[in-house]
């Protein structure tokens, strides 16, 4: 693996999940999605050059940055008692567009990381970015579909499957997070492998 | 399936924002489908009595209601304060009572009228006002059964009393009329007996009905009259006097129930009224 890709793999992985962390004080979120996006999308550019998917990712990863800009001082105030549906629909459609949107980040970031494991010839994190790109992807999308649904069924029977949902999305997105540390460690590995045959 | 997808990655994107678009517009537009056009009114009896009286008034609306009521004054009573307060959320509506009590010193109640109307002035949050009736004031009558005990829930109950003298049961009927057919009566005697009217009872004699909703018996119907339901019991004394009495069924603040709300706010969203002389929506 070229040694150069190390640094934005990393940055890939911080980037995002910097964005999958939430640390709200005050109505004010403390580790701001953007900064997670602009460095996913700073590692993806570095990439770009080499795998196209990349490259799709990192100005995908700056429009995140931009778009997800307002979430940053936009108050959770959602009342329990009144449930998720009674949130303002404009609040509603912007919080789908943000997951949507990071979920086809998620898949070209897969994508991108696909192609250069193939290029390091790192066959199992090939094969692993391919299978958790499919699962993410269906996930995301099932969810996506899902959501709507809230303005009809019984908030707690919605509740139940829809943070069932939400649960899986995240260990799906963690296990896909694992892959640029993964790859940015391959050649490590090899070499010190290797170390105690020489 | 993903062969196909990993084939046509666009066209597989292209049909998922499809779908999540259908499902957003399909929930959206039944979600419409099932909301009030405006907050619903109830009528109802009020008896009215000398002492502390208590005003239940339930009306509903939906939960996402922008235009939702603000306040609300009772245009006979303006002295009255009026309080709301959420008694039920149901999945699209939201059951409110509007509340209020008020003192009646017996002066005021032999001078009374009845019946009354209720008339309220109802504020929305947009600065509309509408009137709305809501009811009548009636006097607490002379009391031939004297009620022992209530009880039961939305959809069943039982009223049980004595005769406080010697009298002649003549009938049991549901009020109002129209609603005969949406509830079932079983009348019992002394001793659990089954009890057919007319029927004679002497003094302190007692007896029980048990009521329950026809389960096909109209619910929009009984929806719309849920807090007026109520029984009339006619007696004929030793004196030959008939006396009629009326007995609420329903609690003044007590949640519709679902089915019956469901089928009222379909009646009114079709335009016709499940009862118009009695309903209480607002003129306009």
């Amino acid at each position: 693996m070229n040694v150069s890709w190390r640094k934005p793999l990393r940055r890939i992985g911080w980037g995002l999940l910097l964005v999958l962390l939430d640390v709200r004080i005050a109505g004010i979120d403390w580790l701001p999605d953007f900064v997670g996006y602009m460095m996913a999308a700073s590692g993806s550019l570095r990439l770009g050059s080499e795998f196209p998917a990349m490259r799709r990712a990192g100005r995908l990863a700056w429009g995140l940055a931009a778009v997800s800009l307002p979430a940053v001082l936009m108050p959770y105030t959602m009342n329990p008692t009144e449930g998720i549906s009674q949130l303002p629909l404009p609040v509603q459609l912007y919080g789908q567009l943000m997951l949507a949107l990071h979920a086809v980040l998620i898949v070209l970031l897969c994508t991108g990381l696909r192609e250069a494991a193939s290029k390091a010839k790192a066959r199992d994190i090939q094969h692993q970015a391919g299978g958790r790109r499919t699962f993410y992807a269906l996930l995301a999308f099932v969810l996506l579909v899902f959501y709507p649904f809230q303005f009809n069924l019984e908030e707690l029977q919605w509740w139940v499957w829809y943070g069932g949902g939400v649960l899986l999305l995240g260990i799906a997105e963690l296990l896909a997070l694992r892959l640029p540390f993964r790859l940015a460690r391959v050649r490590r590995h090899r070499v010190d492998k290797e170390a105690p045959t020489l | 399936m993903l062969g196909w997808i990993k084939r046509r990655p666009w066209t597989a994107a292209a049909a998922a924002v499809v779908l999540i678009a259908a499902s957003w517009t399909g929930n959206l537009l039944y979600r419409g489908t099932q909301l009030l056009e405006e907050p619903y009114f109830f009528t109802q009896d009020q008896l009215v009595h000398p002492g502390t009286n208590q005003l239940y008034i339930p009306y509903l609306e939906n939960r996402r209601e922008r235009n939702s009521v603000l306040f609300v004054q009772w245009n006979e009573r303006p002295d009255a304060a009026i309080v709301l307060q959420e008694t039920m959320g149901f999945r699209y509506q939201r059951q409110l009572t509007a509340y209020a009590s008020w003192e009646v010193d017996q002066e005021a109640y032999e001078q009374l009228k009845e019946p009354q109307p209720i008339t309220l002035t109802v504020h929305y949050r947009n600065g509309t006002i509408k009137q709305v009736r809501a009811g009548t004031l009636r006097k607490r009558e002379e009391s031939v059964l004297g009620i022992k005990g209530k009880g039961g829930g939305s959809d069943n109950g039982s009223v049980n009393g004595a005769a406080a003298c010697d009298c002649t049961l003549e009938r049991i009927e549901v009020v109002p009329a129209e609603l005969g057919d949406s509830i079932r009566l079983k009348p019992y005697g002394f001793g659990a007996k089954s009890l057919q009217p007319p029927v004679a009872l002497t003094k302190g004699e007692t007896i029980r009905i048990d009521w329950s909703f026809a389960p096909d018996g109209g619910n929009s119907l009984r929806g719309a009259h849920y807090y007026e339901m109520g029984l009339e019991l006619t007696f004929r004394t030793e004196d030959g006097r008939i006396i009629r009495e009326r007995e609420p069924l329903a609690f003044p603040n007590l949640a519709i129930d679902e089915n019956d709300l469901t089928a009222l706010v379909k009646q009114l969203r079709k335009g016709s009224e499940p009862h118009p002389a009695m309903n209480g929506g607002s003129s306009r």
